[in-house]
């Protein structure tokens, strides 16, 4: 397992850790009220270039998924091994996003003199934690059942429709009722979300990839 | 003695193409030559060894041990080689030896560095700007530097200069010193099994046609050739494959149907290389 991870990190392109400076032209834009802004959006924010990150790791060296995946099994590594690395490298482009996020937001903090890390929070943390993994979890998937190409496709338009249909949620006029229980206890709800879907994601990803033929 | 790998009965199915009932063994001590013409499943078989692609039915057995499931102690124990580019073509070689290293426990870096210096491969170069004949350099080099006590090797000669053909060849009955290793290798150039292989495996269409002691099998085969007006009496000798020449004919029989002729007048015998070999069977076969 240790050298799965290893792999994926000397595996990954150099510039797969600049897109947490993409941030920056959204603080820039954003300005003065960069401290003002709640944990959510940075949640989300760096939750999506985790999951950019992630994505990008699978298809870092120019190989197909075949040719990668035929020198794995070859060396001394079962089929649940590379599942496993995958699901736990998750966890680690995330931590890649959040500390290079964290270095960029305390050098504008800096030069803006806005001071405070008003967003660095628990449930930001937590939050964005979240969000990397529930993207990744319908990316896996789809990526060992057919391919990279439709997975980032899919990748990609999960990345658009997420932001769009929580926007039109908000917008519309659900009975609050039902969702009582989700609005009161937001990040207890996230985090068992995100459970029952990345376990379930595991599940099908590791189901696929013993069976795949390579 | 131990078999360090074994195939019973082996089969796959894949839309237009079968492996049947594959079965061999290969001892330790011994380099088998796998061959057979493109498309034959030489690199299926490969695949099914090596647990890319499940066998429908059969066993594949490596060192005596059932090869499914989690077999990543065994593989320990495997050196490959394929003839595709599998490494990380953006990395340099020296970082596709960082990433691949610590998957083996008996790793042998100055091994390595050794097989890198006499193959003369560069490590500062990305693996996408070596030439195809430097990229299996490069695996060979992987292959032999863990230990492995069985190469499995997928076509490596093809796209080699001769030079480095002859001194891969010398480097495989280096290795093969080593009682306790064997070489798995398959190919179409059949003349460098002719230097090398101690075993042949001829697969066909997807089915064994023959596994065989290399010298065993020049002495089972005969081309036979003579003038055009001894064709009744060759045919009558049931020839394998028989082919008319400008000459005469030339036939390939098996050698104790081709002794049976081979006192009459104007027939002259020869022991076919494995090139022949399998050029007649292939051709019998297809015109059945």
């Amino acid at each position: 397992m240790y050298q799965l991870i290893m792999k994926d990190i000397l595996t990954q392109r150099k510039v797969a850790f600049i897109a947490p400076f993409f941030l920056l032209f959204y603080f820039l834009t954003v300005g003065k009220d960069v401290t003002t802004l709640v944990s959510v959006q940075f949640s989300l924010g760096i939750g999506f270039i985790a999951y950019f990150i992630m994505m990008y790791s699978n298809f870092n060296t120019n190989e197909g998924d075949t040719t990668q995946n035929q020198l794995l099994l070859s060396m001394p590594v079962s089929r649940r091994s590379v599942i496993n690395a995958k699901y736990l490298m998750i966890a680690v482009w995330w931590l890649c996003s959040f500390m290079i996020s964290f270095v960029l937001i305390t050098v504008l903090n800096l030069v803006q003199k806005n001071g405070g890390f008003g967003w660095l929070s628990a449930q930001a943390i937590v939050g964005s934690l979240c969000v990397t993994y529930l993207l990744s979890a319908f990316f896996y998937p789809f990526l060992y059942k057919f391919g990279y190409r439709v997975a980032s496709f899919l990748g990609v338009a999960i990345f658009f429709a997420i932001p769009a249909s929580l926007g039109a949620v908000m917008r519309s006029n659900l009975p609050i009722d039902h969702f009582q229980f989700v609005a009161s206890h937001p990040m207890f709800s996230l985090i068992v979300i995100t459970f029952v879907i990345v376990t379930a994601s595991y599940v099908v990803s590791h189901s696929i990839f013993q069976k795949k033929e390579i | 003695m131990e078999n360090i790998l074994e195939l019973r009965h082996v089969t796959k199915t894949f839309k237009g193409f079968a492996l049947e009932d594959v079965s061999f063994e290969l001892k330790k001590g011994f380099i088998m030559g796998f061959i057979g013409p493109n498309g034959a499943g030489k690199s299926t078989t490969i695949r099914c060894l090596m647990d890319l692609i499940h066998v429908d039915s059969g066993e594949v057995l490596f060192f005596g041990k059932n090869f499914q499931g989690d077999c990543t102690e065994l593989k320990q124990k495997i050196g490959f080689v394929y003839d595709q580019d599998v490494f990380f073509q953006d990395l340099t070689a020296e970082k596709n030896k960082k990433v691949i290293a610590p998957f083996y426990k008996n790793w042998d870096d100055q091994k390595f560095y050794r097989y890198i210096k006499e193959f003369g491969v560069p490590l500062n170069k990305k693996m996408k700007s070596l030439s195809k004949g430097t990229k299996m350099k490069f695996a060979l080099a992987v292959a032999l530097s863990h230990h492995a006590e069985l190469i499995i090797m997928d076509e490596p000669t093809s796209g080699l200069d001769p030079v480095f053909r002859r001194e891969l060849l010398d480097v495989l009955l280096d290795v093969i010193q080593d009682e306790n290793k064997a070489i798995f290798f398959s190919t179409h150039i059949t003349t460098d099994l002719e230097k090398v292989a101690d075993y042949i495996t001829f697969i066909l269409d997807g089915k064994i046609v023959l596994s065989k002691e290399r010298e065993e099998l020049s002495e089972m085969f005969r081309i036979v050739k003579g003038p055009k007006t001894m064709e009744s009496d060759i045919k009558q000798a049931l020839p394998i494959a028989y082919k008319e020449t400008s000459f005469g004919f030339e036939a390939f029989m098996r050698d104790d149907e081709a002794k049976k002729i081979s006192n009459k007048t104007g027939i002259h015998l020869e022991r076919p290389n494995l090139d022949e070999i399998m050029y007649y069977m292939v051709k019998s076969r297809r015109n059945v």
